[in-house]
């Protein structure tokens, strides 16, 4: 009798632990970042390109997936309000506000912090976040790093490299910035971004999902989420569970139709395929992952981006650049000798990828890819 | 990897069940997909059961769990000589 119930019961079993969508819960969850409610105000943040960190009467703390941000409130009674922006581009101002008060204050700790007074009155307020000239065609650089995990007590090391390299606009991620996800893991990782020169825009790996539901979203805001920057797209995607959940697949579509006609840069974890195979690090499905890299070549995306493998990789998916550095700190792969790394690319929105190279922290001496 | 039983009694010959472990991501049910941080790097489970309920005539029940979970009920009909015990060739 035991011995036929359990024929019968594991495989059901095995069902109801897999799962046919495990980003499921948090893409939705994506539908709820930027958006909060107060006594004295809501607040919405556009496409939810900022994390509302804190939010009191007198007090609205965000943390910005962007470089340009743009934020409506609705007051209901006169209100002096601390706006507190973490994650942000030096040069970054406050616009559009035609609110009687703004006094910006001093920024805090580091050079992506900022803060403004404000006295709002009763109704609805739009305002912007963006450093000028971000909304025009134009060349600039960005960095990419990821991986970090366990390399927390490390990574020190590897902001003072970025922060040594000239003209970087913003440091771009691909998951993996801690080890297992939690709260205290979240929270430190962002105090050790107070050194960093430059804002981190980053979407989740595996490795934050340690904890259920992932507090991530609760500290660096959306998973899945396009952003533009000098005319170029940036998409990321939450690959973290090796599948992209069917409502980012939808969201994808007006993403890549966003992009087509200028630059577009694709950033996930977990690559849809694995180019060299030893550790099976790629989608679940090579069907999904073919059908993903298909959609992006049909639509002219120009580069591929990925974390996940702890070296560095420079290889074409569907004709399409890819590169995947995981040099943030965590163990490195064996005997490939990369070490920690990131990358450096320069763009143009007209011109399109101009540049990359890979700067290795721990050997000081850079892999030009393509200048 | 797997194991299997080949079933006697009322089954007639060929008629065996087994469970299964297959580590290809690239067919239909692919790799198997869980909430937690090892998603995607095991293949599939599976389970099939092929009963010939005559010497010709059987069905074939299957069950797969990876990215997709996917059941399928054959009808088996086989066509040529079956050899029985003892008898020469």
């Amino acid at each position: 009798m035991n011995r036929g119930f359990n024929r019968v019961v594991w495989l059901p079993l095995l069902a109801a632990i897999g799962c046919t969508r495990p980003a499921e819960e948090r893409t939705r969850r994506d539908l709820d970042v930027g958006h909060a409610h107060g006594a004295a105000f809501d607040v919405e943040v556009a496409s939810g390109l900022a994390a509302v960190r804190e939010l009191s009467n007198d007090r609205l703390a965000l943390w910005l997936s962007a470089p340009s941000v743009e934020v409506s409130l609705v007051v209901r009674e006169r209100q002096e309000l601390e706006l507190y922006v973490e994650n942000a581009m030096a040069a970054l101002e406050l616009s559009d506000l035609d609110a009687g008060g703004l006094v910006p204050l001093a920024s805090g700790a580091g050079a992506t912090k900022k803060s403004w007074q404000l006295t709002l009155t009763p109704g609805s307020w739009h305002f912007r976040l963006a450093a000028p000239g971000t909304a025009e065609n134009g060349g600039f650089r960005f960095a990419l790093m990821s991986d970090v995990q366990e390399a927390i007590d490390r990574i020190q090391d590897v902001y003072r490299v970025i922060d040594s390299e000239p003209e970087l606009d913003f440091l771009l991620g691909a998951g993996d910035l801690t080890e297992e996800g939690e709260a205290d893991e979240l929270s430190r990782f962002q105090r050790e971004l107070a050194t960093l020169d430059v804002p981190y825009y980053t979407t989740l790996g595996n490795h934050e999902l340690g904890e259920r539901p992932p507090a991530y979203q609760d500290w660096f805001g959306r998973a899945n989420f396009q952003f533009v920057h000098r005319g170029v797209y940036f998409t990321l995607l939450d690959s973290a569970s090796a599948t992209i959940d069917p409502l980012a697949e939808d969201w994808l579509d007006t993403w890549l139709a966003n992009g087509r006609r200028s630059v577009h840069v694709v950033a996930m974890h977990i690559p849809p395929f694995d180019p060299v195979g030893t550790r099976n690090a790629s989608f679940a499905s090579r069907a999904e992952a073919a059908a993903l890299v298909a959609r992006l070549a049909e639509a002219g995306v120009d580069l591929t981006l990925y974390g996940h493998i702890h070296s560095y990789y420079s290889f074409e998916n569907a004709g399409i650049p890819a590169f995947i550095s995981g040099g943030g700190g965590s163990r490195p792969e064996h005997a490939d000798d990369i070490g920690r790394h990131f990358m450096v690319f320069e763009l143009d929105a007209t011109r399109g990828i101009l540049s990359s190279k890979v700067v290795r922290v721990d050997h000081g001496h850079e892999i030009d890819e393509d200048e | 990897m797997g194991l299997g039983v080949a079933l006697r009694g009322r089954a007639e010959a060929g008629s065996e069940a087994r469970v299964y472990y297959d580590h290809r991501h690239d067919d239909y049910a692919a790799g198997f997909l869980t909430a937690g941080r090892i998603s995607g790097v095991f293949g599939k489970f599976g389970a099939d059961l092929r009963w010939f309920f005559t010497p010709r005539l059987g069905v074939l029940v299957d069950a797969q769990v990876g990215s997709a979970q996917v059941c399928g009920l054959s009808l088996l009909l086989r066509e040529g000589m079956l050899r029985t015990s003892g008898a020469a060739p």
